[in-house]
């Protein structure tokens, strides 16, 4: 039975300068004060391993001295209406991106919110991968609340062949659209979205792209140990999530430090 | 005025009984947040993309349980299907069912499969029929001049 909605969220004015591999404190604020950063409250029953490979991507990182310092960027993918994402209450995405790929606003301009936007300023524009109708269409939905610029196609196959990268067919469109994130279904039939994924990253032109996989528990979990330490896992507070099954956890593949197993 | 405040009214118990009946969950209230001005039908559309989508798949799932050999990897695909959308739409009692197919799927117990298959038609057809009568409730109030009461 619906209720008076609080906010399920508690948004700390915390940690991202812990967790960055940059010393934000020292630039000027990213976020809005009003706007702090948007957690995903981490479910009681966290597995270590996702803390552990936070800090083994940040050694990571800290090795690769010759590729530029990778930002730690925390915010919710696209423009800048946090107010109504903290509404609804979409999980918190954790993005690592190099230098150049997402840019923060100029210093000039009032900071309203943390944009992530390619610095010629087009919108961000997402690649939403899933073979349910329904489910595209809610995330098309919410990508476009977000102001992103939205391609929903039904399967692995055909991403890559927008993309360009599917050996048979050439995507006509390519040229025009570059795709600044990929979100895909993980359970799906023909390729799945861990099979996507090794696809974009075996791509010298793609493999920098973060690529977020969603899953429901179900199919998840009995590939748990593929993921291993190549990407960020949130989990979702079980009961209170707002699309739980569809974004009951948020894999973030980062684009630097992932190698495909 | 007392015609729109009577159909809220209505609307309000009506959604409420959704709820309480574990019709609907907080799904499907998140999708009616995603609703506004500039996408006024959004939910409309959305369930019915779930309708058409149920549909087929029930029908897959009456032909695939129909074969001299079941293939339970297919039918547990359709089934899995069925939940997802079911989930993500918010019915409930729909994807309650599903889990529970699911599980004879596994054990390729075939009575109990067709059992689910007779369960989710019934549950998705009395859900279907209990959204058109939501939206109509919507439809109404709109027609008489009023807004639809936001549940939250």
């Amino acid at each position: 039975m619906p209720s008076i909605r609080e906010p399920c969220w508690s948004f700390p004015h915390s940690d991202l300068t812990a967790r960055s591999s940059i010393d934000l404190r020292s630039t000027p604020p990213l976020l809005d004060p009003k706007h702090s950063e948007l957690h995903l409250e981490k479910s009681t029953n966290i597995s270590p391993i996702s803390l552990t490979h936070h800090r083994d991507y940040q050694n990571q990182t800290a090795q690769q001295s010759e590729k530029p310092e990778v930002e730690e960027i925390s915010g919710i993918i696209g423009g800048g209406d946090w107010d109504f994402l903290t509404q609804i209450q979409l999980p918190a995405i954790e993005l690592m991106a190099k230098n150049g790929m997402f840019s923060r606003r100029k210093r000039s301009e009032k900071i309203e919110g943390f944009d992530l936007l390619p610095s010629d300023s087009h919108e961000v524009h997402v690649l939403a991968v899933d073979d349910s109708l329904v489910d595209r269409k809610v995330i098309e939905r919410l990508l476009k609340i977000s102001s992103c610029k939205v391609t929903a196609v039904d399967s692995g196959r055909r991403a890559l062949q927008f993309l360009g990268l599917d050996e048979e067919k050439n995507s006509v469109d390519f040229d025009g659209l570059k795709v600044d994130l990929i979100i895909t279904d993980y359970c799906m039939p023909g390729m799945t979205g861990y099979e996507l994924l090794k696809k974009i990253k075996e791509s010298s032109t793609f493999r920098e792209i973060p690529v977020v996989i969603m899953s429901s528990e179900n199919c998840f979990d009995t590939d748990r140990q593929v993921f291993g330490g190549r990407c960020r896992r949130f989990y979702s507070k079980t009961g209170e999530i707002v699309r739980r099954q569809t974004f009951e956890r948020l894999h973030v593949w980062t684009g630097s430090s992932g190698e495909p197993r | 005025m007392d015609v729109i405040v009577q159909l809220q009214a209505q609307f309000v118990e009506y959604t409420t009984s959704l709820y309480r009946e574990g019709f609907l969950d907080d799904q499907f209230t998140q999708l009616q947040k995603l609703q506004d001005e500039s996408n006024p039908d959004f939910v409309v559309e959305v369930v019915r993309l779930f309708f058409e989508d149920s549909e087929k798949l029930l029908n897959n799932l009456a032909t695939a349980l129909q074969q001299q050999c079941v293939d339970y990897k297919q039918v547990d695909a359709h089934v899995h299907q069925f939940k997802g959308s079911s989930s993500s739409i918010g019915a409930q009692r729909v994807k309650n069912v599903c889990v529970a197919f699911r599980n004879y799927c596994e054990e390729k117990n075939l009575e109990g499969c067709l059992r689910c298959l007779q369960q989710a038609k019934h549950e998705y057809y009395l859900m279907k029929s209990k959204l058109e009568t939501l939206f109509r409730l919507e439809q109404e109030i709109l027609a008489a001049g009023g807004s639809v009461p936001m549940m939250t």
